[in-house]
């Protein structure tokens, strides 16, 4: 089983009913954080998905660290995730 | 292979314009950028009050803590060479679209409290200033339907409240959490209402519009972009209010206009220094005036109101007539103009 944390900010925690911090465990040994972003947008979201995933990519104006690193540092969606990550995301499209 | 910060050579964590750095390394270029703006384009003088206008999200947040830590002392302990004396102003009252709260006035406040600034609301203001409060009430936010009128009417209203927060208080200079992509954003509005004209102003890092006589608004963070104050603020672990995304209007030609510029940059990541490069190419004007409703600069685009010829209205306030009723938008009209005197 891997477990791992999904934190969400800048707003998108309000997609997730208020919940900041999800801790979730897939079946699979190995995944690719696309799978993880799929996951989300299939269980996590309830509606407004468009303020998350374009498609399948994740929307632009959300930034993603993965344990607090910048996910282009990491392999973006190709990244492998490993047991305990923390995954996080943020929105950048409102006014700040 | 983890990458490196390209100063230090330690792991770099935040991938970045100009290589990626590890967390120390761009914090202090954030910092390096806000001071070289603040000093290089003459925004404020040792010693000079300064206001800042602060709503409790990301952007504003991250401009108290860039400042407080920018006249703290060095983090290599040598003396700051920036001195200021600050206030930080919040207009806590709502308008329909910026809901000010509770969490809002206690994220400014443990974050002003940090670096010993100031924090002035603007409900406390009004309290003794019973003009000014009437002046606000009378605002008849129920009347405006379109969606892109309320977000541009809120702005306008806020930042006249800031102004007088400001004069009142002796600041003659505030400064706002406007940043790279917020002001690019601002420069597309305006050329798509038909303000043109105003660019030069918008891009400009200094008020050059002198467009509240008393107060100069400046904008410290131009060459910070969004993303990177929000790293900034995570990094820091600075708290602030996010909006509840389920609530925010998704087909205003503000947000759409944002939308707009986070797909160019994807494929285009030069686009945000690429618009403030060229618009700050724009000649700015020498002979200009100003629109009575929102304070924009104004030149043979503006049109004076024939039922009262002292009044010009820009392009965008001139369609914004055409939208809202005229009961409606003759209140916001003098309610607007009482606040520019009660400023000066």
């Amino acid at each position: 089983m891997l477990r791992i944390e999904l934190e969400f900010g800048g707003g998108l925690e309000s997609l997730t009913g208020g919940n900041k911090v999800v801790p979730v465990e897939f079946s699979e040994e190995q995944l690719t954080l696309d799978r993880v972003i799929d996951y989300i947008r299939t269980n996590l979201i309830k509606e407004k998905h468009e303020y998350f995933v374009q498609g399948e990519y994740v929307r632009p104006g959300i930034l993603v660290l993965i344990n607090d690193v910048d996910w282009e540092l990491e392999g973006k969606t190709r990244y492998v995730v490993q047991q305990g990550d923390r995954i996080t995301f943020i929105s950048t499209l409102h006014g700040g | 292979m983890a990458s490196l910060c390209t100063k230090c050579q330690q792991r770099a964590t935040v991938y970045d314009v100009g290589g990626s750095k590890c967390d120390y390394c761009f914090q202090q270029a954030i910092i390096h950028n806000l001071k070289t703006t603040v000093s290089r384009k003459g925004l404020a003088r040792f010693g000079d009050s300064v206001g800042l206008a602060a709503s409790g999200g990301y952007a504003s947040q991250a401009l108290i803590d860039l400042l407080g830590r920018s006249l703290s002392e060095r983090e290599d302990g040598k003396t700051t060479r920036m001195k200021l004396q600050v206030t930080v102003f919040h207009v806590d009252c709502e308008t329909p679209l910026l809901q000010s709260s509770e969490k809002s006035r206690k994220v400014i406040e443990q974050l002003a409290a940090k670096y010993s600034f100031r924090v002035c609301y603007a409900s406390e203001y009004m309290s003794s200033h019973q003009s000014l409060k009437e002046t606000w009430e009378r605002l008849a936010w129920s009347d405006v339907s379109d969606i892109s009128d309320l977000e541009e009417l809120s702005r306008i209203a806020v930042y006249r409240m800031i102004a007088i927060l400001a004069s009142s208080h002796g600041c003659k200079i505030v400064f706002d959490g406007l940043n790279a992509n917020s002001i690019c954003r601002n420069i597309l509005t305006n050329i798509s209402s038909g303000n043109g004209f105003a660019i030069p102003f918008e891009v400009s890092p200094i008020d050059i519009s002198g467009r509240f006589s008393q107060v100069s608004i400046h904008h410290p963070q131009r060459d910070i972009t969004d993303r990177q104050l929000m790293r900034y603020i995570w990094i820091r672990k600075v708290d602030f209010v996010a909006p509840n995304l389920l609530l925010q209007p998704v087909s205003s030609v503000e947000s759409l206009t944002v939308s707009f510029l986070k797909e160019l940059e994807v494929e285009h990541r030069s686009t945000i220094p690429n618009i403030l490069r060229t618009s700050s190419k724009m000649e700015v004007p020498l002979q200009f005036s100003y629109c009575s409703f929102c304070r924009v600069p104004v030149g043979s685009n503006g049109k004076l109101l024939s039922t009262c010829p002292d009044i010009r209205l820009c392009k965008a306030c001139q369609y914004r007539q055409e939208r809202m009723s005229s009961n409606a938008f003759q209140l916001f009209l003098s309610s607007f103009m009482t606040m520019d005197q009660l400023s000066q």
